[in-house]
């Protein structure tokens, strides 16, 4: 809807030009703190230096190159995708569950939305550190509720094994709260008449959820899917609080790699050839939802 | 208005006037250090002293995030060609990368030109910042590690204290004081070290080993790691195997994870620097009577090597103020300046005669634990062992050491995870030596 009223408003003579004073800022700001330093981080990826700047040197595709021969990085690229899977499936159902339970107004609806959404006010460092002490391997309250149940302790963030997983639930528990409130949007805006109507027809609500609601949200689903992809596969803070890329480097996704690499390992170009790379990846997925949105503008209008 | 009343006005307006160019000609030195919380007071409060002190030299400090913040903003600076301090605090295992920065004036010549007798360093604060045969940092904040026992968990178990330990004692002595439950499920664990490069580094040095070759990196210029080496491989084989027989606990990298568990009571022994040990005092508070060790060996004692951070000036400044950073400097290292820092932080002195003074003779007598790192540095050996590892790519290699011992923890014997390890640290060194001095 508010692309279709934006369109309207381009149309009218004179207008774009006077609207140009107010959208400065918010364009300086972008150049500034968005394209300068893609092109700067472009730049550098086409050159070779020590860790000091010296002795630089125009190397082309090069970076890329041998970016693309290490095997670090294609196992990174794949925990990358792995972490992606645990976490998009996971926060799309708890989101959607969230949003089943409060989508419809009823006394105390507030008090709910609020609870779901509290978890995405929470900053990441704050919820991270709160996870930590959670998840601690001896003291920590999750294995003393195991314990509780007469279960073994588990080393959620300690084990190799274990902890991309661990790390794919806090991200998912981290980014419900949003999931949740777009996902209302969309059930809020499946039309009345048609579940009624299925009602009228004697459907039960199991069948109304999987027959109507389900199908009508899927867009919004799929969209809200591709959303969830985009942020983990930034997801950044938890990790570094928590595992910082181990044990054992089973928590070394493609965006920790890259900080790795500037900042420990001290390869500042490969590293922006890294950090371009997935800025390509996340162009394509952004991409590919603006495409999705034009095209749903379109079928709803 | 009088005489009298001209005169005084006149005589304020001149002093105003002093005042003003004394405060115009004060030359200011920026700082840059990475000491937060309590040590970042401690840091502000010799900055405050100094500028108090005298009326030449403005040192302006500025927190700067973490060591590895740091350095990177360092780095960045460097690759600009402008925007970097007087004076920067960097980590241990940044001492070859600061050297071959070329962007250092090393204490050393500062020390030469300014009268400064090198020999009241203390010899391993001294030998760790040498590099190719010169002082180049100031051992600021200079650390080792010890150990840290439950002296409750102790009498409990029938173990008298003694100051030195081998790995092999330390390991029964883990095993005598774990406690399990009737379904064998541990209650207090033996032992408890973080998963840090730093306590292999150290293992190795006090066995008399090298962390890399060429005799950690001070005969030459390292070329390759010595972290295979048997105290490292033994140390990572016995902690495995007492975490699998939940003896020791794997709490991760996080230090304040196994912190935790010690002061709690969950842990009988454990290890960490000797800067840790105000936090950890206060963190146990009186639940336990605590008692410090020095760290383990593998067959005999050599001697650890120190760690924490070193303040380094920077080159490309105006004479005169790369002269009010040696006198900020210079002013770090009054054994006055240095039992402060001491006292308020438990980084031990740099230099010597500071033990002797009477306010840290009666903190010492009040909580002697401050003294465990103090007698353990002044027992140690100096040789090229205990003066640690001097090499380039240190921070990616420690990532590498980290990754071993989580690979022997997973159940790989540590010779293999480290000769794994080994290959990846070599090939970083390689790359390192080869871009900066191949040149």
């Amino acid at each position: 809807m508010a692309l279709v009223l934006a369109r309207k408003g381009v149309g009218r003579k004179g207008e774009p030009w006077s609207a140009l004073p107010f959208l400065l800022p918010a364009y300086g700001l972008f150049l500034l703190f968005m394209v300068l330093p893609v092109l700067e981080a472009l730049w550098l990826s086409l050159h070779r230096e020590d860790l000091f700047g010296r002795g630089r040197e125009w190397v082309g595709l090069g970076n890329f190159q041998e970016v693309l021969a290490r095997p670090e990085f294609w196992k990174s690229a794949l925990l990358t995708l792995k972490f992606a899977l645990v976490v998009a499936p996971l926060e799309l159902a708890l989101g959607l569950l969230a949003a089943l339970l409060v989508y419809r107004p009823y006394p105390g609806v507030a008090f709910f939305r609020t609870l779901f959404f509290l978890t995405t006010a929470v900053p990441t460092a704050v919820a991270a550190v709160a996870w930590g002490w959670f998840l601690h391997p001896v003291g920590g309250w999750a294995n003393r509720l195991l314990a509780g149940l007469g279960l073994p302790p588990q080393p959620w963030l300690t084990s190799p094994d274990l902890a991309l997983y661990t790390l794919g639930v806090i991200t998912a528990w981290a980014g419900v709260g949003f999931t949740a409130i777009l996902l209302t949007a969309g059930l809020q805006n499946i039309p009345e008449e048609v579940l009624e109507a299925a009602t009228v027809d004697g459907a039960s609500p199991w069948t109304r959820f999987f027959r109507i609601t389900l199908p009508l949200l899927s867009p919004t689903l799929f969209l809200v899917g591709l959303l969830v992809v985009l942020k983990s596969l930034t997801a950044f803070g938890q990790i570094h609080l928590l595992t910082r890329g181990g044990p054992a480097e089973s928590s070394m996704v493609w965006i920790y790699r890259v900080y790795q690499d500037a900042f420990f390992n001290f390869q500042v170009p490969l590293a922006a050839a890294e950090a371009l790379l997935l800025f390509l990846v996340l162009l394509l997925l952004a991409a590919l939802q603006f495409w999705l949105i034009g095209r749903r503008v379109h079928y709803a209008a | 208005m009088g005489m009298r009343g001209f005169f005084l006005a006149k005589a304020g307006l001149l002093t105003a006037l002093l005042l003003g160019t004394a405060q115009a000609q004060r030359t200011t030195v920026e700082f840059w250090h990475s000491m937060g919380g309590v040590l970042g007071e401690a840091t502000e409060a010799l900055v405050k002293e100094f500028n108090a002190s005298q009326n030449r030299v403005q040192v302006k400090a500025q927190y700067v995030g973490s060591y590895d913040d740091g350095i990177n903003k360092l780095l960045a600076a460097l690759r600009a060609g402008r925007g970097f301090p007087h004076v920067i605090q960097v980590y241990d295992i940044g001492a070859r990368i600061m050297a071959d920065s070329g962007a250092v004036v090393p204490l050393e010549d500062l020390a030469r030109r300014n009268g400064f007798d090198l020999d009241r360093f203390l010899p391993q604060p001294r030998n760790y910042y040498t590099v190719d045969g010169k002082l180049y940092g100031l051992a600021f904040n200079s650390s080792n590690p010890i150990l840290y026992f439950n002296m409750a968990a102790f009498q409990e178990a029938g173990i008298p204290f003694k100051p030195t330990w081998s790995l092999k004692d330390l390991e029964e002595a883990a095993r005598k004081l774990t406690k399990k439950d009737a379904q064998g499920r541990t209650v207090r664990y033996g032992l408890s070290i973080p998963i840090d490069s730093w306590f292999v580094e150290q293992i190795s040095y006090n066995s008399g080993e090298y962390f890399c070759n060429n005799e950690n990196g001070r005969r030459a210029r390292a070329m390759a790691v010595a972290f295979d080496n048997p105290a490292a491989v033994a140390f990572l084989d016995t902690y495995a195997r007492l975490v699998r027989e939940g003896v020791a606990a794997n709490t991760g990298r996080n230090w304040a994870d196994s912190q935790s568990l010690f002061a709690q009571g969950q842990a009988a022994i454990a290890s960490y620097s000797t800067a840790s040990l105000t936090g950890v005092l206060r963190q146990v508070g009186n639940r336990f009577p605590l008692r410090t060790a020095y760290y383990p060996y593998l067959k005999e004692r050599n001697g650890v090597a120190i760690g924490g951070a070193a303040l380094y000036v920077l080159k490309g400044f105006p004479e005169a103020e790369t002269q009010g950073a040696w006198e900020f400097v210079r002013f770090l290292l009054e054994p006055k300046t240095q039992a402060k820092w001491h006292l308020a932080t438990g980084y031990f002195p740099v230099v010597k005669g500071v033990a002797e003074l009477p306010e840290v003779r009666q903190a010492h007598v009040r909580q002697a634990n401050y003294t465990t790192a103090i007698q353990q540095l002044a027992t140690s050996k100096v040789n090229n062992a205990s003066a640690g590892c001097l090499m380039g790519a240190f921070p990616e290699i420690r990532q590498y050491v980290q990754a071993a011992w989580e690979e022997v923890l997973k159940g790989k014997p540590a010779q293999e995870a480290l000769r794994e390890a080994k290959a990846k640290a070599d090939a970083a060194l390689e790359r390192y030596n080869r871009g900066v001095a191949g040149r």
